[in-house]
């Protein structure tokens, strides 16, 4: 009987050990694959894009894995001519918030005038660009070289 | 030797346990709109309950919330029976009411299935209504192949949608042909 309470303990355990960390644990892996505060710009989607699962194949992404430890990161924005979105998700995972005017966002783990509170000291920003057409493709890579993601030192 | 084994045992039933659990409560978070497309309103949100979380976390890391995306996903045809690379699917539907969509054909493993023509999905790009076939050899037609063995599943986003009641919405028939045997 004690065993089989045990095993039922430790299943419980084990159970929401795993459904509440393995967000976080996703997440973390797809932020140590670059430097912190750092805007990383993909190449257009196919069936070798493998870093994050269920790409989508009409989206150019760049994405900066942020770090808010030492300071305030400046997101900044650039103007596209055809549906774009800038999402900010938690180290949870959770999408806190999803900008679409083009201006910079100032991003901060304190509660400030003018900036966004993230939930965490980490996260990603991802910027998606559609791609639908060739012409889309050129306007979209020039957008992704000027978006930017800054850290700024702590005042 | 036996306390050390019964101790073995019950970490490996816990580990089958927790993995059970996981399995059995993940669809139950989730909304069968019908035989087809399942979808759940916390996506990507900061509501979403921990289950919803890991499982969007699992298959669709960095989705969007609601207020910019809804996404279906089908891992079913319209007849409740299992996607399969072996057979041949027809997907029809009316125009659907977002700013654009798109209808995706990821493998088992979520990831898009290699195709020297790069077909990976059909969007309003490319049509207005909903009508194109998925098989595993080349369709005239707009098609979609499939991978060369196991199962896949279909993601439809729907980016800015004009309508956000799904029970408004009609969404996309999978309807199965042939298979090959």
């Amino acid at each position: 009987m004690k065993y089989i309470i045990s095993t039922l303990v430790l299943a419980a355990i084990m159970h929401f050990g795993a459904v509440y960390s393995l967000p976080y644990v996703i997440m973390t892996r797809v932020m140590s694959r670059a430097p912190a505060n750092v805007m990383q710009h993909s190449l257009p989607t196919d069936a070798a894009s493998r870093a994050i699962v269920k790409p989508a194949p009409d989206l150019l992404y760049s994405l900066c894995s942020y770090d808010l430890s030492k300071g305030d990161v400046k997101v900044t924005v650039a103007p596209y001519h055809t549906y774009w979105s800038v999402g900010f998700y938690a180290a949870n995972s959770d999408n806190f918030h999803i900008s679409k005017e083009v201006k910079p966002i100032l991003l901060s783990i304190d509660k400030k005038q003018g900036a966004l509170q993230s939930p965490s000291n980490k996260g990603i920003v991802l910027f998606r660009f559609l791609v639908q057409n060739a012409d889309d493709l050129e306007k979209a890579k020039i957008a992704q070289k000027e978006v930017k993601c800054d850290e700024l030192a702590r005042l | 030797m036996k306390t050390v084994l019964y101790s073995v045992a019950s970490v490996l039933a816990a580990c089958v346990v927790a993995i059970a659990g996981y399995f059995l409560m993940v669809p139950k978070s989730f909304l069968q709109l019908d035989k087809a497309w399942s979808y759940s309103q916390y996506t990507g949100g900061e509501n979403a309950n921990p289950y919803i979380r890991a499982h969007v976390a699992r298959t669709g890391l960095l989705a969007l919330n609601q207020s910019e995306a809804i996404y279906f996903v089908a891992n079913f045809d319209s007849d409740g029976e299992k996607l399969s690379s072996k057979c041949v699917y027809k997907v029809v539907g009316g125009e659907l009411p977002a700013k654009w969509w798109s209808i995706t054909l990821y493998g088992d493993d979520n990831f898009l299935v290699p195709s020297p023509q790069k077909l990976y999905a059909v969007s309003n790009a490319m049509q207005k209504d909903v009508n194109f076939s998925i098989a595993p050899t080349e369709k005239t037609g707009l098609w979609l192949p499939t991978p060369s063995k196991g199962g896949f599943n279909l993601l439809l986003r729907l980016y800015q949608p004009s309508e956000k009641d799904v029970s408004k919405l009609k969404l996309p028939k999978i309807m199965k042909g042939g298979c090959a045997s």
